[in-house]
């Protein structure tokens, strides 16, 4: 037997569920705590404890998985060493991670557009951990790397084209990462979608950041911008779609 | 009822070896001293095989040494670029652990009286092992203190006879991707290249290292034998050499091929000469926190400055 308690509070079904636009909005009633009372007549009604767990625990679920990074990064600090240089190895550890998490960033809206599957409002979160971890990077820098050697460091950004673009990567994140809240957002209304279109930006520099500043085998760098590249491409594509379909909207109207 | 009380020297039958043991291991420590013995006769070390850990005799120590404290085994042989192996500088040290150095031969070709192909005992045997702590700089930005062991080069190319001629000596690398599978893609252009001015090459700074804390060079450190410039840049220390050609034109070198706005063919330590991506007026010395002023010449301007007179060293970078 199966018995559904109903929460009587609608929760947007976990977005894994149906299409883009296909609106099936699930409420909880369908998606509830489910009390079994036997072991064979669930597994129908499993997806939807699945959904209802997601909903309501993807977002910390989400925190805790973007904490592991540097998790082991600190366990490895604690317990196994960083090895000879470990201010060059947390330098290249939190800006390995900030480029993944900016990318994962970048890919909800793709990732949209071709599955259906929205995760926006995972986006906000990826966007913040990856001003985490840059600012990691950035701290790294300044601190243990210069040691608040303020002319050695404008020296750094000035002649070398890696860091100036680097440099420019992390400003420009600062009033993104400011602006998050849900009061600027409001407050923004527009403008903050024009604000935050600097995330491209911030991307094409960060990944050049990473290919100027390594010296003969380009694999890896590379392999961020062919996945900005997609990710841009998607985007473009889809805009260009959408284009095409209103205009065919309009002939027909007209 | 008897107490039996041992007296500290009386053997317990626990550890007695029993018969067949201790015959069959006889008969494998006589099998593998007859195996060394044979192969003394090809080594140079005199041992069985010259891997690394292996001590090295009759080492001297030099005037030429530096008094800073060395850096640990642990990260000279933990901690640097030997692109043969993996661009990534802990790659080494796990890459190159099957690398076989023996037998090892070296090809000295070119403006030479006798061109000929040594094997690296008879290229090595004349001359006695140094020890030589130098300071090492690399293009980076970072440096340690390593205790090199090796063999003047001066002394190597004096035997060697270059003609009137020879203006350069060129060194090469190993080329063979199966044994160094860093080679197996095109990250640069194998072999790795290296060169010296022939008033470089005989200046008694410059060494053949064959060996690390008093031990034979592990391979990540480019064993069997590998160029020592302390006054240059890490990577004119060209590694695993196998061929020394004496030349009349400059060669090209592989970093300088690679990136030549950033790679010179001189490539000496110079803290006002500021290098595309890393500033050069200062390095962190590994095991330390902050960074050191980075001198002139990597310490030894003393020594060297004078060959590079009336040069524009930001020219001949």
């Amino acid at each position: 037997m199966l018995k559904t308690v109903c929460l009587h509070t609608p929760i947007p079904a976990f977005p894994l569920a149906g299409g883009r636009g296909s609106g099936h909005r699930t409420t909880a009633c369908h998606a509830t705590f489910q009390f079994c009372e036997g072991t064979t007549h669930y597994s129908s009604e499993m997806n939807m404890v699945i959904k209802f767990n997601a909903a309501r625990y993807g977002k910390p679920v989400l925190f805790v998985l973007c904490l592991l990074p540097l998790a082991w990064l600190t366990y490895k600090a604690l317990f196994l060493g960083l090895g000879a240089n470990p201010i060059e190895k947390i330098s290249r550890y939190t800006g390995d991670w900030t480029l993944r998490l900016l990318l994962i960033t970048l890919a909800v809206t793709p990732l949209r557009i071709v599955s259906g599957w929205s995760g926006v409002k995972y986006r906000r979160m990826l966007g913040l951990f990856t001003f985490f971890y840059v600012c990691l990077h950035f701290c790294n820098w300044l601190v243990i790397d210069q040691f608040f050697d303020v002319d050695s460091m404008l020296k750094d950004v000035i002649k070398h084209p890696y860091v100036t673009v680097g440099f420019a990567a992390f400003v420009l994140l600062i009033p993104l990462a400011v602006t998050s809240t849900n009061a600027m957002i409001k407050r923004l209304g527009k403008n903050w979608k024009r604000l935050h279109q600097a995330v491209y930006a911030v991307a094409v520099l960060g990944v050049l950041h990473y290919l100027w500043l390594v010296k003969a085998d380009n694999r890896e760098p590379l392999i961020y911008i062919v996945i900005l590249i997609a990710l841009l491409a998607v985007r473009v594509w889809d805009q260009a779609r959408r284009k095409v379909a209103l205009r065919n909207t309009r002939a027909v109207t007209v | 009822m008897l107490i039996h009380v041992r007296k500290t020297s009386e053997v317990q039958s626990s550890e007695i070896t029993d018969r067949r043991v201790y015959e069959a291991r006889r008969k494998f420590l006589q099998t593998a001293a007859g195996a060394a013995l044979g192969a003394a006769g090809i080594s140079w070390l005199g041992m069985s095989d010259a891997h690394a850990g292996t001590k090295l005799n009759n080492v001297v120590k030099s005037r030429y040494s530096t008094n800073d404290p060395p850096n640990t085994l642990q990260d000279i042989t933990s901690y640097n670029n030997f692109y043969e192996f993996g661009v990534d500088k802990e790659d080494p040290a796990q890459m190159a652990k099957d690398f076989v150095t023996t037998p090892w031969s070296i090809a000295v070709e070119g403006e030479v009286a006798k061109p000929a192909v040594y094997q690296l005992e008879d290229f090595i045997k004349p001359h006695a092992l140094e020890e030589r702590i130098y300071r090492l700089r690399c293009v980076e930005a970072w440096s340690m203190v390593i205790p090199w062991v090796g063999i003047p080069l001066a002394d190597i190319i004096k035997r060697l006879q270059p003609t009137s001629k020879a203006k350069y000596v060129e060194f090469v690398t190993l080329h063979d991707p199966a044994r160094m599978p860093g080679q197996k893609r095109s990250v640069l252009p194998w072999p790795y290249r290296e060169g010296l001015r022939m008033d470089e090459a005989m200046h008694p700074l410059a060494i053949l290292a064959v060996g690390l804390y008093g031990e034979v060079l592990p391979n990540q450190n480019g064993a069997p034998i590998r160029l020592v410039v302390p006054w240059k840049y890490g990577f004119k220390n060209i590694k695993s050499i196998v061929k020394l050609r004496f030349v009349e034109q400059q060669p090209a070198t592989t970093w300088a091929v690679q990136g030549p706005r950033e790679y010179g063919f001189y490539a000496n330590v110079n803290p006002e000469v500021d290098h595309p991506r890393w500033t050069q007026s200062k390095e962190r010395r590994i095991g330390e926190f902050l960074k050191r002023k980075t001198l002139k010449f990597n310490g030894y301007a003393e020594e060297v400055a004078s060959l590079y007179a009336g040069m524009d060293l930001a020219k001949f970078y």
